[in-house]
């Protein structure tokens, strides 16, 4: 194994000026992901930053970054004010990793893509010319099915297409303060090279998110499809978020996880469906229309039927 | 029967407590003062001549670097051939891109992986093949046998009839070509082997099925007599085939470096090396054709199967050996034409996994006797009944099946089966669909499995085993006949015990070393009970029958009191040992060069039914039930058959649903992880309904024979028949995976007419 200095930090805050000093160090909470990366031999860390032993005061409205998933999971408070993100918490991983696995972690985790994760591997995020999954002959039935640039990784987490259907906000700290940013902006483009998954700099962590609960985070649902039914990630997933006024669409989301780089919001579907009710045809109309950009790789068609059918399957419970 | 009487009993496992308490030692837990660990450079290109190998200049201090060089003796793993080199040499051929080239070792493994991943090779590229069209045309050669085609291994062929004069008068012939994938064995513990020089021996101890094996292999590498190689199994963590034979490999690995070093050496493969490194399952391509009269007669067997067998030899011809002679199924036919070709490719090498070849032709004989029954009009179990081998039958190769023919005991058993309800409902695997986008369906398999080495194997390999009284006065087991999981310790224990009138937990075993126990032959091929067991009852009852003898010598008050005559001979003589070898039953005889004889001792018989649901908007298969009915002879232990059978049939559905090893253009596997190299948990696993029939086999250890590879044939072509039993389509590769069926599904013609009438 590698060595590396070893840190416990008591404050998210601590752990930013921890990590600012050291421009090799890498901040660990439960370590799932970490740990993977370590044993893979992708990373050689000088220093970890423990976030894990960081507790923070409960606030209402609040969601410390250390929240487990296994807590998300079984929160009666959100089955009621966020039914998408309580359900997208209980169906990721297995009962082991949801025990240890935290909001932030989720959040930031690098995606699953195997020539990523694999150091034999020519990878663009890794800094290669190329994506090794776009390559003729290449495995990539989990891979994006949406315009990806330069790399076809699939987003692992199941917990940002919720945040993002609620407006949720994350608060990041680092050596210097603090700023909120909204989570749909905690995700960009991937460029050649840049290994994390998020747009956050070295040393900047998040402490926790926040949202407020609104008619559409009431009536939301979360949809995946796995190929096992544990121990393993989406093949698609998808959060819909519905505020019906009057028989109408006033306002709603549509966010899927594991089909691009990043979580990707449906607008196109979106507009489609506000303003006017929802039934049947429109339902159709709107899974339709998630997927009408979709440009899959030779090994993943199959995730561009699914990913349409779990959106008629959202819509519908949403509507019942 | 004594009151001590344990065969047919499900007894506590003799091996169960020291691993669950932990105490058991598997080679990763040994360690060796001075140990250091060892690493692997490797080839990445599929086929090229391997011009220099670059070392890191400067080496670290601490570091050795072994190369074919160093090796002193031949070149080559001994498996059928050695033409699998142990390193490939500076000027050799690289044959496959995870082909072993040099070997590193460090006080610990971090440095050595360093070392061996900063390992450069100059390469002179060579194109390179990875299908079976382009093997046998044959413009790359990567293999070449004297007066053979080029990139085959072998070509066998047998049959008897006139199979085209047959065909041209049939009412029905059908014909169809069937997939399957690569499969990993996903032994819970990867491999490794910890070896070490004393005095001029070579010690090796790992992870392994069949310590001759090792032994035979490294004799020959390293240029020693027999004597100075001594091979010992660790604790093994499952093996499935995949233990038999790239242990060699691993064993001439660690033997070169802890030579090289002066000290004990450990080399320990992680999940991904052991994933790319290691055999798997051959990748297989099957036309078969069936021809029946319109009453439903199979008249007719034509087959042409060919085995993907990678860049090596390996075992391939004896897979293809066993896949061929399954091919016609458990069927009479007149008529039968059965041609196989293992293909050399540059593909790592693939080797033996439980079934062995016969998974590969049993789902297209399935599947062909399903497509069958829905052009003839006849009832699935009708045709398969009709048509059935029977006591008495001749199979293709001429053998007069004599004993324990279990064919109609499975069916009735499994139609009786079906008749109710089952116990428990799988409720984790039922889908969450709509129900409006839910089909069910249902499939059967019919079949059956040879047990025991194929055709003269095991009179070549004449296991051997000791029982001996000890000195302590403590019956004591000695044979290389190893325990991988499956229970070879408890299943000779009780038969030893019944016949020496004690405890199973009584019966001692000596270390699995060639060392103290004679060649048991190989852990393989559902042999271990039937072949080895007999020959444990054998030995014990030579032995007993010497204590009657020596109790009556001595005076005894009772004569017959076996345990007083044990004790007294051990006290006063000390040790009473018997050596057994195995013999073929009398008239058993297969001519292995004209395919023609008894090809198997006897044969397991066995019937699969699948319950599944398709979900149409996820292409989701759920299988809700699995009624798996096996003629096993006897089941020594129960739970340990039962277990055996429900893990192969795990292994099965998995092979038809979700296990896959896929390969990069360049030939390098591609989901070397477990996250994407993907076996069934507990939640796809229905309830596994299992129902052992006993139909004796004389010549069995208590009537038992082989049960270990069985289970693994017959599941993927149920799962199939299901499918096509729900949608109408026909499913004629496995996996049958999500996209798989998405692309099968939305290009199936518009009129269905292969579809018959659904059960409820």
């Amino acid at each position: 194994m590698h060595r590396f200095a070893y840190h416990t930090a008591e404050s998210y805050s601590a752990a930013a000026k921890a990590l600012a000093k050291r421009p090799e160090a890498w901040a660990k909470g439960a370590g799932l992901d970490l740990l993977d990366l370590l044993k893979e031999r992708l990373i050689e860390p000088s220093d970890l930053v423990s976030l894990h032993e960081v507790r923070t005061p409960p606030a209402k409205g609040l969601l410390p970054a250390h929240t487990t998933l296994a807590e998300l999971g079984r929160d009666e408070g959100l089955a009621k004010s966020f039914p998408a993100l309580m359900q997208a918490a209980a169906e990721a991983a297995t009962p082991q990793i949801r025990n240890r696995a935290t909001l932030g972690g989720n959040l930031a985790q690098h995606t699953r893509c195997p020539y990523f994760r694999g150091s034999d591997f020519a990878c663009y995020k890794r800094g290669a010319p190329v994506c090794s999954a776009q390559e003729q002959g290449a495995f990539n039935r989990y891979h994006a099915i949406f315009p990806r640039g330069g790399c076809a990784s699939a987003h692992p987490s199941n917990l940002a297409p919720a945040l993002i259907a609620g407006d949720a906000i994350a608060k990041v700290v680092s050596a210097d303060g603090s700023r909120d940013v909204p989570v749909a902006e905690l995700y960009g483009d991937p460029a050649r090279g840049k290994w994390s998954d998020t747009t956050l700099a070295h040393g900047e962590l998040i402490e926790s998110v926040r949202f407020e609960p609104t008619p559409l985070t009431r009536r939301s649902v979360y949809k995946e499809l796995r190929e096992r039914q544990s121990f393993d990630f989406a093949l698609a997933s998808v959060v819909c978020a519905l505020d019906l006024r009057e028989g109408k669409v006033h306002a709603v989301r549509i966010v899927c996880g594991a089909v691009a780089p990043t979580p990707y919001r449906a607008t196109d579907a979106e507009a489609l469906l506000v303003g006017k009710g929802l039934d049947e045809a429109q339902i159709t109309k709107a899974a339709a229309a998630v997927v009408a950009k979709a440009t899959p790789l030779s090994g993943n068609k199959h995730k561009v039927v699914i990913l349409k059918r779990l959106v008629e399957r959202a819509l519908r419970e949403l509507n019942q | 029967m004594s009151s001590t009487q344990s065969v047919g009993r499900s007894i506590p496992r003799v091996d169960g407590e020291e691993k669950v308490t932990g105490r058991a030692r598997y080679v990763d837990d040994l360690t060796r003062p001075g140990l250091w660990w060892g690493a692997t450079a490797r080839s990445v290109a599929p086929h090229a001549i391997l011009k220099r190998i670059v070392l890191p200049d400067p080496l670290p201090a601490d570091v050795v670097v072994v190369t074919a060089a160093d090796i002193p003796g031949l070149n080559g793993i001994q498996l059928l051939t050695a033409d699998q080199v142990a390193l490939v040499p500076e000027g050799g051929r690289i044959r496959h891109p995870h082909e072993a080239v040099a070997l590193v070792a460090a006080p610990d493994a971090r440095t050595a992986k360093r070392v061996a991943a900063a390992i450069e090779l100059e390469l002179e590229p060579l194109p390179a093949v990875f299908d079976f069209d382009a093997a046998l045309r044959g413009d790359v050669v990567v293999h070449q046998n004297p007066d053979a085609a080029p990139n085959v291994y072998s070509d066998l062929t047998f049959g008897r009839g006139d199979v085209d004069a047959a065909l041209a008068e049939c009412d029905l012939v059908l014909e169809g070509t069937y997939t399957t994938a690569s499969q990993e064995q996903m032994y819970i513990e990867p491999q490794g082997m910890l070896a070490e020089w004393k005095d001029g021996t070579c010690y090796v101890t790992g992870s392994l099925q069949c310590p001759y094996y090792v032994h035979k292999s490294l004799v020959a590498l390293l240029d020693l007599p027999p004597e100075q190689v001594v091979v010992d199994q660790a604790v093994t963590g499952g093996g499935f085939g995949g233990k038999e034979e790239y242990p060699s490999m691993i064993a001439a690995h660690a033997a070169l470096l802890a030579r090289r070093a002066g000290r004990p050496v450990k080399l320990i493969y992680d999940r991904s090396e052991d994933l790319r490194a290691t055999p798997k399952r051959h990748p297989s391509r099957v036309k078969h054709r069936m021809g029946f009269k319109r009453d439903g007669t199979l008249v007719a067997v034509d087959v042409d199967v060919l085995l993907d067998g990678g860049a090596y030899t390996t075992l391939s011809p004896v897979v293809l050996s066993r896949g061929v002679l399954h091919a016609p199924g458990p069927y009479r036919a007149e008529h039968v034409r059965v041609r196989g070709r293992a293909v050399a490719t540059n593909h790592p090498p693939q080797g033996a996994f439980r079934g062995f070849g016969a998974p590969q032709t049993t789902f297209p004989y399935e599947r062909q006797m399903q497509k069958a029954a829905l052009q003839l009009g006849i009832d699935p179990w009708v045709l398969r009944r009709q048509n059935r081998l029977r006591e008495g039958d001749t199979t293709a190769t001429g053998q007069v099946l004599r004993w324990s023919v279990g064919s109609t005991e499975v069916l009735d058993k499994a139609e009786e089966v079906l008749a109710s309800p089952p116990p428990h409902r799988s409720t984790h695997t039922q889908l969450p669909a709509d129900p409006s986008a839910l089909r069910r369906g249902r499939g059967v398999a019919f079949y059956f499995h040879g047990a025991g080495f194929t055709g003269r194997g095991e009179e070549r390999l004449k296991g051997t085993l000791t029982l001996a009284l000890c000195a302590d006065g403590v019956y004591e087991i000695r044979s290389t006949s190893t325990d991988i999981g499956q229970g070879t310790l408890t299943t000779f224990a009780q038969i030893a015990a019944d016949v020496l009138e004690v405890e199973a937990s009584a019966i001692r075993f000596a270390p699995r070393s060639t060392a103290v126990a004679p060649d048991s032959g190989p852990t393989v091929a559902s042999r271990t009970c039937m072949i080895m067991g007999a020959v444990v009852d054998q030995a014990a009852l030579e032995l007993r029958t010497a204590l009657a003898i020596y109790g009556r010598e001595v005076g005894l008050e009772d004569p017959d009191d076996l345990a007083a005559a044990a004790a007294h001979h051990a006290q006063a003589k000390g040790e009473l040992a018997r050596t057994c070898t195995y013999h073929s039953p009398e008239g058993i005889s297969f001519d292995d060069t004209k395919y023609e004889g008894d090809a198997y001792p006897a044969y397991g018989w066995a019937v699969c039914v699948v319950d599944v649901a398709v979900d149409l908007d996820t292409f989701e298969v759920a299988v809700e039930r699995c009624v798996h009915v096996i003629d096993v002879g006897k089941a020594i232990h129960p739970l340990i058959v039962k277990g055996q059978i429900e893990g192969g049939t795990l292994q099965a559905l998995g092979w038809a649903l979700w296990e896959q090893v896929t390969y990069a253009d360049d030939g390098r596997v591609l989901n070397d992880r477990m996250t994407n190299c993907i076996i069934p948990t507990s939640l796809e696993a229905p309830e596994l309904e299992t129902h052992l029939v006993e139909v004796p086999y004389p010549h069995g250890p208590f009537g038992a024979k082989g049960v270990g590879e069985i289970p693994m044939d017959g599941p993927a072509a149920a799962v199939a028949n299901a499918i096509e039993d729900a949608l109408g389509i026909p499913i004629d590769q496995v996996p049958v995976t999500p996209e798989v069926l998405a692309r099968l599904w939305t290009s199936r013609p518009p009129e269905d007419t292969t579809r018959y009438e659904r059960r409820a």
